[in-house]
């Protein structure tokens, strides 16, 4: 339940091994580099090669970007959810994969895939060009005149086309018919004159009229559309021209996606290793970016767990000649990362502790302490050992068919063992999908053996089931204060031990005692035990709370003020109370279930059993789902804000490693363990 | 005249108090599920906002946007829990005093109460929880506890409502 011990190393290094030693610790995976944060941290010793390789994998990896983003567009073949989200990640070497790196042309690669990209929007703008004029000229489709009279014009006649509002369209008519006469035409076109508020319209008139038809059009709010100058004849058949030049686009798009997905097929899986390695790679440089160093020397600080220490010599050894090694215990002061261990059965629960916040370096880590209380209540709130048995064959199905790593993996263990505690929780109050099998008469026979295991009857005797909750609870709250006890008699301050926390134990089991003599369930003898660990405890607790008050007043009031304390004690406790009312809604929504699918089947006559069973199953899948959430939420919650509240402190920072930070592939060690770089 | 008054009388001791009761159910479950609808309707802005900058946060949205969906499932289950009790979803007959039917009743309205606004308050929080999960989804855990936070109050209604409801003998 403490943290793991965590050591510092300095090590100085010439400078021709500093590169390697940084590659093996990068392989090792189990130490922390401490950045040089000095003034000249980018003197002059350093920049020139490493800062040169810094930036080629830097710019590699801009393009790497680029190239996956645009490959995995055009991927072929889609690749389900569940194989994306669980499926293993393919093994490579850093050998392998430094010599893929230098054989592929990637910036030839990217060359290509630039290309692709421009011929796309190339043909994305000229599609979108084509269909605007599309438009323009299908409102037009009636007119017969080529439209070379309004693009450019001949030598005579001259024409414009544009939109005006509908209602001045009289005026138009008229003004054109008194000034143009017959050395013009007029086209009007209103497609839905019940909605359209403008009008297409075209003019056709002799060029030296030009002028006065400008101010016509200008007096009747005519908006004039432009045409592109190469259109010659008439709308209808430009706009079968459009149709063709699009046809040609579409069979010149499909070309190239079929280039692209040729391009995705074959180099997708490359890019992506690559993209790893380059990662990898630049982490290596950074770190040596980050070190401080001389003109021969650099060094490099870290921190490692204290029992890595000897694998990290022995992969040092090589180089002992040309380094040297000092290792500290933290200082007073230093920030020290965090490292969670934990047996097998607890630690699945690590990222609920971290979720809180990271213990504190040299504090206690409480998932050790949570994960059974956890697991408990979560069985209760959920509290359905059919549920728990649909839950544990669904996890156990995925955790054994799929190679699942990381926080994922810890999660579904988490919720693997919550379903096996459902189920036993399930069988001690007899709910197996509810009361399915007092409702349905063909699983009667069942019923001897359900009842065999069953201890309380939440449904019937809530009282008793609630008593059982909130004693859980009280035990979970003085166990948490007892963890603070014993880390503080660890730190040897023992005022805090037993003033702080001692005091409330005494006082708060001797309350409890009380109260359950008080209704008969604990034996009147122990009553005057109850009453002096209570009194014992309320006069630690009154003579010390106040302790940093000047003033014996002060002192006096601040000591009884904290009894008032008790109250916050007493809102815990009860807040345990969830758990049973948790485990009631699960039981009542399938009590439900099993009344309406009963109704059904017995009511409606031939079909009836079909209709009950799927309302059964989708019903049951529904409240499987919101009582899962909930039973999550709610015993978490008991945790973070009940149990840790007493003793947990989370100001820590999480050990992060350096190494192979990789998205894609995972990195094995080659056979031949030491890669030359 | 008389005749009438006592037939009054006979119907209404006969079955007031089961009305009584109905009345209470409707009551839970009327205001917990539009507490309920509220409080989603108030997450889902959120969460329309949110996706229109990343459509893919969807499944996180909706997440945290059903949070306060479970107030209008425990109203349901009080106003089911109410008319089985008197027994008006088959079973054996069962006598319903008038007091018999205010108590039920009254059982009912820490979970009516409760749920209503618990709802609206919780749907308030998921809202907060989205945003917060729209700049840092990998938050979803701490995200998923805090609307919790204000649920605690509709679960320990139901809890009340249910032992009242048991603590009456019929």
């Amino acid at each position: 339940m403490a943290l793991v011990e965590m050591k510092k190393v300095e090590l100085a290094l010439h400078r021709s091994v500093t590169e390697k030693v940084v590659a093996s610790l990068q392989r090792l995976e189990c130490c922390e580099i401490i950045g040089y944060s000095g003034d000249n941290a980018s003197g002059e010793t350093k920049g020139g090669p490493v800062s040169e390789h810094l930036k080629r994998y830097e710019n590699l990896l801009s393009d790497a970007r680029f190239a996956l983003r645009f490959l995995e567009n055009y991927r072929q073949g889609k690749v389900s959810f569940l194989a994306k989200a669980f499926s293993e990640k393919p093994h490579r070497n850093m050998v392998e994969l430094e010599s893929l790196s230098d054989e592929t042309d990637f910036q030839d690669l990217v060359a290509q895939l630039r290309g692709l990209e421009r011929q796309f929007v190339e043909i994305r703008t000229e599609m979108s060009q084509l269909a605007g004029l599309e438009a323009i000229l299908g409102n037009f489709k009636d007119l017969s005149q080529p439209l070379l009279f309004f693009t450019t014009g001949t030598e005579k006649v001259k024409g414009v086309i544009g939109t005006m509002p509908v209602d001045q369209i009289s005026r138009l008519e008229l003004a054109f018919s008194s000034q143009v006469a017959r050395d013009g035409e007029l086209f009007v076109k209103v497609t839905d004159p019940a909605k359209d508020k403008d009008a297409k319209v075209a003019l056709l008139y002799l060029r030296e009229l030009d002028e006065k038809v400008s101010v016509l059009c200008a007096e009747v709010s005519f908006n004039r559309i432009e045409l592109p100058r190469e259109l010659s004849g008439t709308a209808l058949e430009e706009i079968a021209r459009i149709g063709e030049r699009k046809t040609l686009f579409l069979e010149r798009e499909e070309v190239l996606t079929l280039e692209a997905g040729r391009l995705s097929g074959e180099w997708l899986d490359r890019v992506q290793a690559l993209s790893d390695f380059w990662t990898v790679m630049k982490g290596r440089y950074e770190t040596l970016d980050s070190s401080e160093s001389t003109e021969q020397i650099n060094f490099l600080r870290f921190w490692a767990p204290a029992d890595s220490l000897p694998k990290i010599e022995k992969e040092l050894e090589p180089f002992n000649s040309l380094s040297d090694r000092t290792v500290k215990a933290p200082e007073e002061g230093e920030v020290v990362p965090s490292m969670l261990r934990n047996p097998a059965w607890a630690s699945p629960c690590e990222p609920l502790t971290t979720m809180f916040g990271v213990p504190t370096y040299g504090g206690v880590d409480p998932t050790l302490m949570m994960a059974p209380f956890f697991y408990l209540f979560f069985g209760m709130c959920l509290g359905d050992a059919g549920f728990g048995v649909i839950l544990a064959l669904m996890l156990g199905g995925v955790l054994l068919k799929f190679p699942i790593k990381g926080n994922l993996r810890k999660f579904l263990i988490v919720m693997f063992i919550c379903s096996l505690s459902t189920i036993v929780m399930g069988a001690l109050t007899g709910s197996w999908l509810a009361n399915t099998m007092d409702s349905f008469g063909f699983l009667n026979f069942l019923r001897p053996l359900r009842d065999r295991f069953v201890v309380w009857d939440p449904m019937n005797d809530p009282m008793t089931y609630l008593g059982v909750c909130l004693t859980l609870g009280f035990a979970q709250l003085i166990f948490g204060l007892g963890i603070a006890f014993w880390d503080a008699l660890r730190r040897r301050s023992y005022m805090e031990a037993f003033a702080d926390r001692g005091g409330w134990i005494m006082l708060l089991i001797g309350v409890a005692l009380l109260f359950l003599v008080s209704i008969g369930k604990a034996p009147a003898s122990l009553g005057l035990v109850a009453k002096a660990l209570a009194s014992g405890g309320a006069i630690v607790l009154f003579l010390t709370q106040g302790r940093s008050k000047k003033g014996l007043l002060s002192k006096a009031f601040s000591g009884a003020l904290s009894l008032y304390g008790i109250t916050s004690y007493l809102g815990d406790t009860l807040s345990y109370s969830r758990l049973l009312a948790l485990g009631l809604s699960g039981a009542a929504i399938g009590l439900i279930i099993n009344l309406l699918a009963k109704m059904i089947s017995e009511g409606v006559p031939y079909v009836g059993w079909i209709l009950a069973l799927i309302l059964f199953v989708i019903g049951n899948i529904f409240s499987l789902a919101i009582n899962v959430l909930g039973a999550f939420v709610h015993s978490l919650r008991l945790q973070y804000v009940e149990f840790f509240s007493k003793f947990y402190e989370a100001n820590g920072r999480i050990f992060s490693p350096f190494g192979y930070e990789t998205q894609f592939v995972k990195i094995v060690e080659s056979s031949d363990s030491h890669e030359s770089n | 005249m008389d005749q009438v008054v006592t037939t009054l009388l006979t119907t209404m001791s006969e079955q007031l108090g089961a009305m009584i009761a109905v009345l209470g159910a409707g009551i839970a479950a009327g205001f917990a599920g539009s507490g309920s609808a509220i409080g989603i309707a108030i997450a889902d802005e959120a969460a329309s906002g949110i996706m229109t900058e990343d459509p893919g946060k969807f499944g996180l949205a909706l997440l945290l946007l059903a949070l306060p969906g479970t107030q209008g499932i425990y109203g349901l289950l009080a106003a089911f829990f109410a008319i089985l009790k008197v027994g008006l979803l088959g079973g054996a007959a069962v006598k319903v005093t008038i007091w018999q039917g205010i108590g039920i009743f009254g059982s009912l309205m820490p979970i009516a109460i409760a749920c209503y606004y618990s709802a609206i308050a919780q749907g308030k929080a998921s809202a907060g929880a989205i945003l917060l999960i729209s700049k840092r989804p990998e938050e979803i855990g701490k995200a998923v506890i805090l609307p919790a936070m204000v649920e605690t109050y509709a679960v320990l209604a139901l809890l009340l409502s249910i032992i009242l409801m048991n603590s009456i003998k019929l």
